[in-house]
């Protein structure tokens, strides 16, 4: 067995994959036994799960006894099945969830391991990423800054008019350029800042104060985009929601799934726009192609997407990426 | 029936887990998540600070039995972490890319040949 520092971590759950070499046999129930011993399930483990099987339900008593086992350890294999997704219970009864197991793996366990494998990878994302070192300006120095620029700005027209220098419009708007430059630089190192670092930046801008009382303040609310939002309530077991509003058609895809030309052809026909979320994998058909690019609203992909380059060039704009993009 | 008579060609556990304490090293979390060994673990962190290495070079500057880093080296190839190139191994992308490109692509793949086989045998039916 593998181990790390065990202190350092507690287990919810895990999942052994196995790679096999192949078994020549016609015999199913040794195919359903080589299966499951490649998603780690044991002899007993096995035997429980072809139990359930047969039997339909059983409660974890009946299990140890039927096994000569003591309930904690048939409480053990349960939980190992059911965090595979091949059995649910209710109470203290424990049933399959689905008939076929092909169906279990393709439509419960896939989706699950992808979505801790991506939970994983956005773990090692946040790890990955440059930590920010640099200086971060409250509104207060933004103030400053801008009251420093215009300082600067009039102590050089004071020079040039001590120099004698004839007050163009070039020159003003020379100056003005330099004093907007500083301001600009500062208002791009802020954003940058905050970009890095939080969700929102409010800038704070003030009319010319004729008095402290006459200050008049207008606050900006710059909002950017929330990069590392928690999902907390995603369904695992679902591999799919598409919803129709008045407008849109909205896809949420937490597992495989495939959009051909007839969905967008049927998002044309209804003249909806496709709002379309892809937490697991997402592949449109090549055959979709640039022309089609007017039927999404946006793609927003936290896991893959794969499409005909044609495809993904055309909605470039529409694209939001946090996950990866193939191009088929 | 029993387990023996299956050869187990490769295995990799993936493990859903819940931080301790917030001091840990997130790319600790995220290798033990992979069911990386500590000794796996030091070998990533050599290959990710120099790109690329030989098995014996790793034993040799990490002061490791050489058999033990091949073993490392093979896991951490498998599970999609590393790439190999002749006698090379390379970390050529960042942990979450390799994770999301590879790891993830080669366990749904074993997962799908699974069903694949069960549906082939018509496992519904029986």
């Amino acid at each position: 067995m593998r181990v790390m520092d065990e202190e350092k971590f507690e287990v919810l759950a895990e999942w052994t994959i196995r790679k096999l070499k192949d078994i020549e046999t016609k015999d199913k129930d040794k195919i359903i036994r080589w299966v499951l011993y490649s998603l780690g399930v044991k002899d007993v483990g096995a035997d429980i799960y072809l139990y359930l099987r047969e039997k339909k339900r059983a409660t974890t008593t009946e299990i140890a006894d039927r096994f000569s086992i003591s309930p904690t350890t048939a409480r053990r294999y349960l939980e190992q099945l059911h965090s595979l997704g091949l059995v649910d219970y209710i109470g203290r009864e424990y049933h399959i969830t689905r008939e076929d197991l092909s169906g279990c793996i393709r439509e419960i366990l896939i989706p699950r391991i992808r979505r801790v494998l991506y939970d994983i990878a956005e773990t090692a994302r946040y790890a990955e990423q440059p930590k920010y070192e640099g200086k971060v300006y409250g509104p207060e120095k933004l103030r400053e800054r801008i009251m420093e620029a215009k300082e600067e700005a009039m102590r050089n027209i004071s020079r040039l008019l001590e120099k004698g220098v004839k007050i163009t419009p070039d020159i003003i708007s020379g100056v003005l350029e330099k004093t907007f430059d500083a301001i600009g630089k500062l208002m791009e190192d802020i954003g940058r800042s905050l970009e890095k670092m939080g969700q929102h930046m409010y800038i704070y801008t003030y009319t010319t104060p004729e008095s402290a009382e006459d200050r008049k303040k207008t606050v900006i609310r710059i909002d950017i985009p929330e990069r590392q939002k928690k999902r907390q309530h995603v369904d695992y077991t679902r591999g799919l929601s598409i919803m129709e509003t008045r407008d849109r058609i909205i896809y949420n895809i937490y597992s495989d799934y495939r959009l051909t030309v007839k969905d967008f052809e049927y998002a044309r026909d209804v003249n909806k726009k496709m709002l379309i979320k892809v937490y697991g994998s997402l592949e449109i058909d090549p055959s979709v192609g640039a022309g089609y690019e007017e039927c999404i609203e946006k793609i927003i992909v936290y896991g893959v997407l794969e499409a005909s380059k044609e495809f993904i060039d055309a909605v470039r704009d529409k694209l939001i990426v946090y996950g990866h993009v193939d191009r088929i | 029936m029993g387990d023996e008579q299956f050869e187990v060609i490769f295995e990799a556990t993936i493990r859903y887990i819940r931080l301790r304490n917030e001091d840990v090293d997130p790319i600790s979390a995220v290798l033990y998540a992979l069911s990386v060994s500590d000794t796996g673990a030091r070998i990533y962190r050599y290959l990710r600070e120099n790109k690329m290495a030989t098995p014996e070079e790793i034993a040799e500057k990490l002061n490791m039995d050489p058999s033990r880093v091949q073993d490392e080296l093979d896991y951490l190839y498998s599970i999609g972490l590393l790439d190999k190139l002749g006698k090379a191994y390379i970390c050529d992308m960042s942990l979450s890319k390799a994770i999301r490109r590879r790891t993830s692509r080669r366990v749904i793949e074993i997962l799908n040949y699974l069903a694949d086989l069960l549906e082939e045998h018509g496992e519904s039916d029986g």
